[in-house]
């Protein structure tokens, strides 16, 4: 069975299969390719710097290492808060009815930052929801896909393109005033920006 | 250092301030079974050479190499396997199909379509940054119901404008009442009529930008949303 959004509010139920949407499925993508002299594309590697190997993409393992450097895996994970409290797991969202609020205001998602965009294709739909989504308002609820230590909000909204689920990550911006500390000096908000050359 | 934007407010005037972003501090660390720390390394798993192809050539057959696999381990570096590869310790390199350095490098730049087909390739040419803190970003004067974007756009980053005095807070705080006023977003783009993405770094990504304000008593917000691309279904 594929797997599914479902909500639910006042004792309606609705689903919704979904598949991503992402910028290079609308666009395409430009990438930069290295080549050689004789116009063949290489690879990316990383040369040690005693000059001891050569290593192509493949040739090495990221994992995690406890502090007397053993091996801890994936399964053995935990998380804990700054209090040190374990937390528990939160599974997947995904086929599992999640309460929906709303109607709320488009602040609430400009409160957050979109992580992922899926399109819905209604395979049971609440008429009311169907019609409220339709008049344009926007439905809160929580999604994971996969499970982990948090899940995050979604947002069901619907435009003449379709149904959309947007995944959100809460920013909480401080109030700035007069008196507000002046901006950290550290801070490059886009020290990270991947290089792209994706058309606009 | 602190990223500037040099933007510009209804009555055309500009100034620079600064661009933070969002500070939500991690609710949790990852840990080991027993809450202790843990470390995400990278070890050397593979070294060239020792790969099937290598050997295969060196011990001649099939034969030869399995007959070498049982008597020994071959296929293992035992100085490097298992050795940790910090950032500081190697550099990246290109490598060219028959496994040696690249030393003279020529860039392309390949286009594919939406369903993964190249459809152009062609040198390389650096897409340089729209955004900086000599160039003034226009006001474009166009404004756009927050319900509208937020239907429209998917928006990917936010960061925050951030005032450097007394003077550009009540700037960025004015515009901030001027579109919370309206209940409107701004769009920012950056060339003459702020018509061009807006490109943070060299070749970095374009973006749309739309201006938010928000204001409670002499507090204020003046978030800058980014978009890459549009709220629509793949074809």
């Amino acid at each position: 069975m594929a797997r599914e959004i479902v909500v639910g509010c006042g004792g309606a139920s609705s689903r919704f299969a979904l598949e991503r949407v992402s910028r290079d499925k609308l666009y395409g993508k430009r990438r930069r390719v290295i080549v050689d002299e004789r116009g063949g594309e290489c690879q990316p590697g990383t040369l040690l710097r005693d000059g001891s190997a050569l290593l192509l993409p493949g040739s090495v393992a990221q994992l995690y290492v406890d502090a007397a450097f053993d091996v801890v895996e994936r399964d053995q994970l935990s998380a804990v808060d700054d209090d040190g409290r374990f937390l528990d797991k939160v599974d997947s969202t995904l086929g599992v009815e999640q309460p929906v609020t709303g109607p709320v205001p488009p602040e609430r998602v400009l409160d957050t930052i979109t992580t992922a965009v899926y399109a819905l294709e209604p395979t049971e739909v609440d008429p009311e929801l169907a019609a409220a989504l339709a008049a344009g308002d926007i439905f809160e609820t929580r999604f994971s896909y996969r499970g982990g230590y948090e899940d995050a909000p979604a947002f069901l909204l619907q435009n003449e393109h379709g149904l959309f689920a947007l995944i959100g990550e809460e920013t909480a911006f401080p109030w700035l005033e007069r008196a507000a500390p002046a901006a950290d000096e550290e801070d490059d908000p886009f020290a990270d920006d991947e290089l792209d050359f994706s058309m606009f | 250092m602190p990223r500037l934007i040099r933007i510009t407010d209804p009555a055309r005037r500009d100034t620079s301030v600064v661009m933070e972003r969002a500070r939500r501090p991690p609710r949790w660390r990852l840990a080991g079974p027993d809450g202790g720390d843990v470390d995400y390394a990278t070890l050397i798993k593979a070294t060239e050479g020792r790969d099937h192809a290598a050997l295969l050539a060196r011990f001649g057959d099939d034969d030869a190499l399995a007959a070498a696999l049982v008597a020994g381990d071959p296929e293992i570096d035992l100085e490097l396997v298992g050795r940790r590869l910090r950032p500081d310790d190697s550099d990246r390199v290109w490598v060219k199909p028959d496994g040696s350095v690249l030393y003279s490098v020529r860039t392309l730049r390949v286009t594919t379509d939406p369903s993964g087909t190249e459809i152009g390739r062609e040198d390389f040419v650096t897409v340089e940054a729209t955004v900086n803190e000599d160039e003034a970003l226009p006001w474009t004067g166009r404004l756009y119901p927050k319900s509208e974007v937020v239907h429209r756009f998917a928006l990917v980053r936010t960061v925050m404008l951030h005032h450097v005095d007394g003077l550009t807070f009540d700037f960025l705080r004015d515009i901030a009442r001027t579109l919370a006023d309206e209940d409107k977003m701004a769009l920012v783009g950056s060339g003459p009529r702020g018509g061009q993405p807006l490109v943070f770094q060299a070749n970095g990504t374009p973006y749309r930008g739309f201006l938010e304000g928000r204001v409670e008593g002499e507090a204020f917000r003046l978030l800058l949303h980014l978009s890459n691309f549009e709220l629509k279904r793949p074809t």
